[in-house]
């Protein structure tokens, strides 16, 4: 039981639209790219850098998405929760 | 071909410019990553407002734990820019000695072949041409594996957990020897979780690297401060709260020279940050072997007023502050051999002569110039291995007067002086306010020649005597 149980569908709501979009930003985004002429070991390590650092770029917008889906569900079970409560409570005479 | 033929001719296809724009470009995803940050920590403020309970908490910390990824991938784009920078001069100053060994070889009838070797063998030319370039195809070499082993390193600790917390700092005052010791000891993620977590404790810990100290303070200033000339050497701000700013321009670990630049009354921070880059330019210049990096150190309360500046408490205070960051820059740097010298500008000297009094202050030289007084009577009083003393003969300082508001009628007139020179003022007077004129005879320090016109503020004008003089002193070679 949560005694300081508060809040506000809408407004955790308007919370899910800007985490999806940041998730598309952050998968969209390309770290720079190396310099290949002439080679040098550091394009290499540069390049492998670069790699690395969209593949944790990607792993964040998943979590992103995910979280934002999770608030999306949240929002939803408080709805339909208070629906329920509600429709039970009005069924007693 | 063997390796040093190949290392030539990469060497004369690289262009070091197109190597610096990757490292800004590294610098400018680190911004875009620290905006992804701050939207998320913006979402949730706004949850927080909205929901409370034990699920808010839940959903909360989770979401904070996103933020501290998007800090991390920001910090390690802000370490490729570091690595990737370095790696850049290093290719420039390679170059530069590459072009000094093809221009000798040309002008004493030589060539250089497309291996790098000068032909014909004939002396003393062939050892003179072919000296810088080798020196040159070492440098890149090392630099190459430098780069390539921190940009490894990177990928590898990006890729891993943020890690649990580390061991606690040593406590205040722990010696910066002892923090350094203690940071080394850490493990990557270690460092990057502290560095995340904790940047106000980071940021100003003299002992720590430059390197790291620059990722805290780039996180705590947020973007607030322009750092960056996109065409210079990489900055690293080694520290930056309650008004005092500290910042190099090249990595100072890595640098075989290192210059403290200790500015004096109503010190202006880019000017002074000029002034110490110029210094370290025109030293680049005369010496692309090695590498000088200057540090603007602005960790005290400057003198605003003449009236300020006659007393000697604000010295005395930032004295301390200067001999703990030196003992940090020694602490932090990559080998034994680097070279310290600290210089210091007007009450600036009256700063690093206050530092210098009793034994401890990590330098190999102290710099006066323009000074007042440095606080002691003689060179012998600093107990630093060699003292040097600059003041053009129309600098006003050393006409200074005994009381500030005739001092702040003499430096009024200090327009006039390039063109009156002494005749404005007099002689130079052996008892400054701060003690004996450190180009006086009697204080014995090895006095540096400036240009007679420079006043008290044309030291850094680039092509002139004086500035060569400093860079000079910071090479070692005066």
């Amino acid at each position: 039981m949560s005694p300081d149980l508060e809040v506000d569908t809408q407004a955790l709501q308007a919370c899910v639209r800007p985490l999806l979009e940041l998730s598309a930003t952050v998968r969209a985004a390309h770290p720079p790219a190396t310099l290949s002429t002439p080679r040098w070991a550091t394009s290499d390590a540069a390049g492998a850098l670069a790699t690395a650092t969209g593949v944790r770029g990607g792993l964040l917008a998943t979590d992103l998405a995910g979280a934002a889906d999770r608030l999306a569900a949240v929002v939803r079970d408080y709805d339909e929760a208070d629906e329920q409560i509600a429709g039970r409570l009005r069924a007693v005479r | 071909m063997t390796e040093v033929s190949i290392t030539y001719a990469r060497l004369r296809a690289t262009d070091p410019d197109r190597w610096l724009a990757v490292a800004v470009a590294w610098r400018q995803h680190a911004a875009t990553a620290g905006r992804w940050a701050a939207q998320i920590a913006a979402r949730i403020g706004r949850i927080t407002a909205a929901w409370t309970g034990a699920a808010a908490e839940a959903a909360t910390a989770h979401l904070e734990k996103l933020r501290r990824v998007a800090v991390q991938i920001q910090l390690h784009c802000w370490s490729a820019d570091q690595a990737l920078s370095e790696w850049a001069g290093a290719l420039r100053r390679a170059r530069a000695l590459l072009s000094r060994g093809v221009e000798i070889a040309t002008r004493a009838g030589l060539r250089v072949d497309d291996d790098g070797r000068v032909t014909p063998p004939v002396a003393p030319w062939f050892g003179q041409a072919m000296a810088p370039i080798q020196d040159a195809l070492r440098l890149a070499g090392a630099a190459d594996a430098e780069a390539t082993a921190r940009l490894a390193e990177l990928a590898d600790s990006l890729m891993s957990d943020l890690g649990a917390a580390p061991p606690p700092f040593p406590p205040p005052p722990a010696a910066p020897a002892r923090v350094a010791v203690w940071w080394a000891g850490l493990t990557p993620a270690q460092r990057f979780w502290l560095i995340a977590t904790e940047p106000e404790l980071v940021g100003g810990r003299d002992g720590l690297p430059a390197a790291t100290r620059d990722l805290a303070n780039r996180l705590l200033v947020d973007g607030r401060i322009d750092l960056d000339d996109p065409a210079g050497p990489r900055s690293y701000l080694l520290r930056a709260d309650h008004d005092h700013i500290v910042l190099a321009s090249g990595d100072p670990d890595a640098a075989s020279n290192v210059l403290t630049h200790v500015p004096g009354m109503a010190a202006d921070q880019p000017r002074e940050r000029d002034r110490a880059a110029l210094v370290a330019a025109r030293a680049t210049a005369l010496d692309p072997a090695t590498a000088t990096s200057a540090v603007l150190w602005l960790g005290y309360d400057t003198p605003d007023t003449v009236p300020e500046a006659a007393g000697r408490d604000r010295a005395v205070a930032g004295a301390t502050a200067l001999r703990q960051f030196q003992a940090g820059l020694r602490a932090a740097h990559s080998d034994q051999t680097g070279r310290f010298t600290v210089l210091g500008h007007s009450y600036g000297s009256l700063v690093v002569g206050s530092a210098a009094a009793t034994p401890g202050l990590e330098a190999d030289a102290v710099v006066l110039v323009g000074s007042p007084g440095a606080g002691v009577d003689r060179a012998a009083d600093l107990a630093v291995p060699s003292v040097y003393a600059m003041s053009s003969v129309s600098d006003v300082v050393q006409y200074a007067a005994p009381a500030p508001d005739a001092l702040g009628r003499d430096l009024t007139a200090t327009g006039l002086a390039p063109v009156l020179g002494p005749a404005a003022f007099g002689l130079p007077e052996d008892e400054l306010w701060h003690g004996r004129n450190p180009v006086d005879d009697d204080f014995g320090a090895r006095v540096v020649p400036s240009q007679p016109d420079a006043g008290h503020s044309g030291y850094w004008d680039p092509g002139r005597p004086a500035l060569d003089g400093l860079a000079s002193i910071t090479l070692g070679r005066v």
